[in-house]
């Protein structure tokens, strides 16, 4: 399902002649270094966040450079290189899930809500907030929210209709907020004025 | 589907994302169940990313590069590979094509000779190959086709697939 069909719509002509040649030799060190240390934090946060298994980040990021690099593109800009490094870790994402479903039926996916009386107050607490979600909704809310990316980007990431993401993250937030209320998590509302 | 968002539901996602909250807005987030819920899930999302504790460390980028152009690398021998071996089972048609075209220009000389050694040997469908230059191209044509699709079948490995 997240193949070529869903590639398409992100990948324009190649405007450099580095990104013509499209190989990963055309991209200088200096410059992916810069663009790594740009993106790879972001990148390791969302891997092991949707994932919920930090053990499979490591090789998940080397695997989404790696096909960045082969690709050999360059996009208009970061931004949209960028965009399209989370498209290839979401469709890597989707791979893990489809796998993890014949095999152990994701951990994650399988947890049961939280007990009211719980209290999101430790890291952990926080991540299995997020677990207790679809892998689809936690993707769909940690771009909207920690990435800030638009429906039209977030579309383009995760392959689905740009008019149907508006929905979708309302219904993804509406069910995470239920999950935070039933734990007890109330927002920070002191901070700075 | 209709979506209820409040107007100041991104005012809110910027206070609660960078503690930056107004008395004011503290009173409409109170009165706002959207902006409740906005403020919960950007007050949420920003604790979750600011912690990083628990992730594993970055792999380097020059050796994520380096894997990179390594396996890069031997994806392109792989294709160089598969180019050589088409080109070579193209080579060997036409150099077969040639031949069955001087074969057939010269038919009488080596058609009879065929025929007195196909005479020498017992079996029937031997005779009936070289007994007429149409059947002997049709078998060299059957033969040539079965080349190239052995060529085909011991590609190595297939192209990479980028997604």
């Amino acid at each position: 399902m997240l193949s070529k069909s869903l590639t398409a719509p992100i990948l324009p002509a190649a405007p450099c002649p580095a990104a013509a040649a499209g190989r990963a030799d055309a991209c200088p060190e200096e410059e992916f270094r810069a663009f790594y240390d740009r993106t790879a934090p972001q990148l390791r946060a969302y891997l092991a966040r949707c994932s919920g298994n930090s053990s499979v980040v490591a090789d998940l990021i080397q695997e989404s450079y790696f096909r960045l690099l082969r690709s050999g593109f360059r996009g208009q800009g970061e931004e949209h290189r960028k965009n399209y490094l989370f498209r290839i870790a979401t469709n890597l994402l989707t791979d893990l899930f489809r796998r993890r479903r014949g095999a152990e039926s994701t951990q994650m996916e399988a947890r049961p809500v939280m007990a009211p009386d719980d209290r999101l107050n430790l890291r952990a607490d926080l991540s299995a907030a997020l677990g207790t979600l679809s892998p689809r909704d936690r993707q769909l809310l940690w771009l909207a929210y920690v990435e800030e990316a638009s429906h039209r980007d977030i579309a383009r990431i995760t392959g689905l209709r740009e008019s149907s993401i508006r929905s979708m993250i309302f219904r993804a937030r509406a069910r995470l907020a239920g999950r935070l209320r039933e734990a007890g998590f109330r927002p920070a509302q002191g901070g700075k004025a | 589907m209709s979506t209820p968002v409040c107007r100041r539901a991104e005012e809110v996602r910027r206070a609660a994302r960078d503690s930056a909250w107004t008395d004011e807005l503290r009173v409409h987030v109170a009165g706002c169940a959207a902006c409740g819920e906005e403020a919960l899930l950007a007050s949420f999302f920003a604790q979750l990313a600011s912690e990083t504790s628990d992730l594993p460390p970055l792999p380097d980028a020059g050796s994520v590069r380096l894997a990179g152009l390594l396996s890069l690398r031997r994806a392109r021998a792989v294709r160089l590979a598969r180019a050589l071996s088409i080109a070579t089972a193209l080579a060997w048609t036409c150099g077969g094509a040639a031949a069955a075209v001087v074969a057939l220009r010269a038919w009488p000389l080596p058609g009879a000779r065929l025929a007195a050694l196909a005479g020498a040997i017992p079996r029937p469908a031997v005779a009936w190959l070289v007994a007429s230059p149409g059947s002997a191209l049709l078998a060299f044509g059957a033969g040539l086709l079965i080349a190239l699709l052995a060529v085909g079948a011991l590609d190595p490995e297939p192209a990479p697939n980028v997604s």
